[in-house]
């Protein structure tokens, strides 16, 4: 089944037209990266698909059904969504932000059942913040808040996870982690979009990736068939080639940025 | 300090605090002594040592006064701690919305327009009613497409405020010439309990205590609430919807204090503050420990108005005296921290 499906999509911010008939499909059980250049509008396309804006035109739909149809707790069950940081440092412990994951499935006056603990503690493991889960939120790295919220989202229990750039502030070892955690969720049975800077990671890990240029998505596939030197000129102005060995392992060879010439060929 | 003590603390420092200003004032009891009358009217146990005049004293005239106090603190430490989570701000006080100054120009207007003989009901109907028009009207300046916009909210609560206190002085300053009104109103204006009994009690109490009750259900909400906008919404939270019921609330509870006892400030800023200190941002046990304290805080600094002989400490000038200087510090200890 399609875990998510986004139809057409048009999205400006006042007069500055950000996507144009965007359309993608996520189904269960893919690890999808969004790659694109600085401002091509992945996290906007992200921040389309968790609700948080409204498209001009088209609509997408989660788990089968439209988004308009759902309230943000109906959406919570079905959708989470990782954020690159939140602008607010609560005082909050990190067991307690994970818990606060659970919203959605918790009544107004009710504790924390078994199953929602278990969820709280999945999460902190897989994340690998059982060593500072006491400690405050507002004590942590940058790079220990995105897993803090990366380990919140995964609480949530939803089918659907989009991340946005969930490594960007994450040493090598720890970006790695992460999406070694994010795609054994995947193969869970997660539909996962993440949008990564990281071309050579995207590659490594994904099962598809999307690439947004110029308002829309301009290729979309497996990563060694479409991370192509040509789409590199294309979409981010280099003269790059993605070395891929048999097993995955990736490794981008960036030349500098393309000449006229270089992106005509 | 264990975090987990800290309820049934603070509930054994209510009750000692309770006692104390039960038995102390213009003629002192032992504790004992209160205590026992305070059983004996609550059908557990009889005092029968007591002499009338103490049970009058305790049970009639202290007895709604104080629980007055409890009442009030508490619903504005509570109010204050809901606010300060609706709006992510430090320095949101339940009086943000105009509420204080709405209820001041409605007290005034009640005083100035009724005969004497309808104050003592119409200044708090009138006072609540100010309270809700200007909270109801910051609100609906505010929205924009449907929904509140916190900025514009705060905005619209700072001017029709304005508004309301230029009315209050305009009608001070007419009313000067008549001496019983202006005093009257410069009364009201100081906040206090001079003077307040089981009427006003019955009058605030429900709604007072009720509304804080309800916004303890609300702790968890206002956890997500307090860590962004939008990280509320992707856990599921209807963001719109749960801001303007916490601020209908958050106004109804502090228009009902600000009815019976006048504008009595700092209360609200100052108890969420503290308690946050001491227990931490979860508002499960923020607001409960807020309402204990708070209503400690005002029985309190009602004790110390009723100590001063000449009667001429004023409950929200202790509140002020106490609270400026708190407010500067806990201004200092943030800077300290950045």
């Amino acid at each position: 089944m399609t875990a998510l499906e986004a139809e057409a999509l048009d999205f400006a911010f006042g007069e500055r037209r950000v996507l144009r008939e965007v359309s993608l499909s996520l189904h269960a059980g893919e690890l999808v990266a969004l790659l694109g250049a600085n401002g091509a509008g992945k996290s906007t396309l992200l921040r389309l698909l968790a609700g948080f804006l409204t498209p001009d035109a088209g609509a997408v739909k989660v788990t089968g059904k439209p988004l308009s149809d759902l309230s943000r707790r109906q959406l919570a069950h079905r959708l989470a969504y990782v954020p690159q940081h939140f602008g607010v440092d609560p005082a909050f412990s990190v067991r307690e932000m994970v818990a606060m994951g659970r919203w959605a499935h918790l009544g107004r006056l009710s504790a924390l059942a078994t199953a929602d603990e278990k969820a709280i503690e999945d999460a902190i493991a897989l994340a690998d913040l059982g060593e500072i889960a006491d400690r405050g939120f507002d004590t942590l790295s940058g790079g220990e808040r995105q897993r803090v919220l990366f380990a919140r989202a995964l609480a949530q229990g939803s089918p659907v996870l989009l991340l946005d750039e969930p490594t960007a502030s994450l040493d090598l070892l720890h970006a790695h982690q992460l999406m070694t955690h994010v795609q054994s969720n995947a193969r869970a049975g997660l539909a996962i979009l993440v949008a990564v800077h990281d071309i050579a990671l995207a590659a490594r890990f994904a099962d598809r990736v999307l690439v947004l240029s110029g308002e829309s998505v301009v290729a979309s596939g497996a990563p060694r068939d479409v991370l192509t030197p040509q789409l590199f000129a294309q979409a981010f102005g280099v003269d790059a080639t993605l070395h891929q060995s048999a097993n995955g392992d990736s490794m981008l060879e960036v030349r500098g940025a393309t000449t006229p010439e270089a992106a005509a060929r | 300090m264990k975090r987990r003590l800290a309820l049934p603390l603070a509930v054994a420092l209510l009750m000692l605090t309770l006692l104390v200003a039960l038995s102390f004032g213009g003629a002192d009891l032992p504790l004992g002594r209160s205590a026992r009358l305070l059983f004996s009217a609550l059908g557990l146990g009889d005092a029968p040592d007591a002499p009338t005049w103490q049970r009058v004293i305790v049970l009639d005239i202290r007895l709604p006064r104080v629980l007055l106090a409890l009442v009030c603190g508490g619903a504005l430490a509570t109010a204050g701690g809901a606010m300060q989570g609706v709006f992510q701000n430090p320095m949101a006080d339940p009086g943000i919305l105009g509420v204080s100054a709405g209820a001041a120009l409605g007290a005034v207007s009640a005083l100035y327009l009724l005969p004497v003989s309808l104050a003592t009901l119409g200044v708090p109907v009138a006072a609540f009613l100010g309270a809700l028009v200007c909270a109801l009207g910051a609100y609906l300046l505010s929205r924009r497409a449907g929904r509140a916009d916190m900025h514009t909210l705060l905005l619209a609560g700072i001017a029709l405020g304005g508004v309301a206190s230029a009315g209050t002085s305009l009608l001070l300053s007419v009313s000067l010439a008549d001496w019983e009104v202006g005093r009257a109103m410069l009364d009201w204006l100081m906040g206090g309990l001079d003077g307040r009994g089981f009427r006003e009690l019955w009058l605030a109490a429900p709604m007072a205590l009720g509304g804080s009750v309800w916004l303890f259900t609300y702790a968890r909400d206002l956890d997500v609430l307090s860590t962004g906008e939008e990280s509320a919404m992707a856990v599921g939270v209807d963001v719109a919807r749960v801001r303007r019921e916490l601020l209908a609330l958050t106004s109804l509870v502090t228009a009902a204090t600000v009815a019976v006892m006048g504008v009595v400030g700092f209360v609200g800023l100052m108890v969420p503050h503290l308690v946050r200190l001491w227990v931490g941002p979860k508002h499960a046990r923020l607001l409960p420990l807020s309402f204990l304290v708070g209503a400690m805080l005002l029985m309190g600094a009602d004790l110390a108005c009723r100590l001063m002989p000449t009667g001429d400490l004023r409950l929200g000038v202790v509140t002020a005296i106490t609270g400026g200087p708190f407010f500067l510090w806990l201004l200092y200890r943030e800077k300290a921290r950045l």
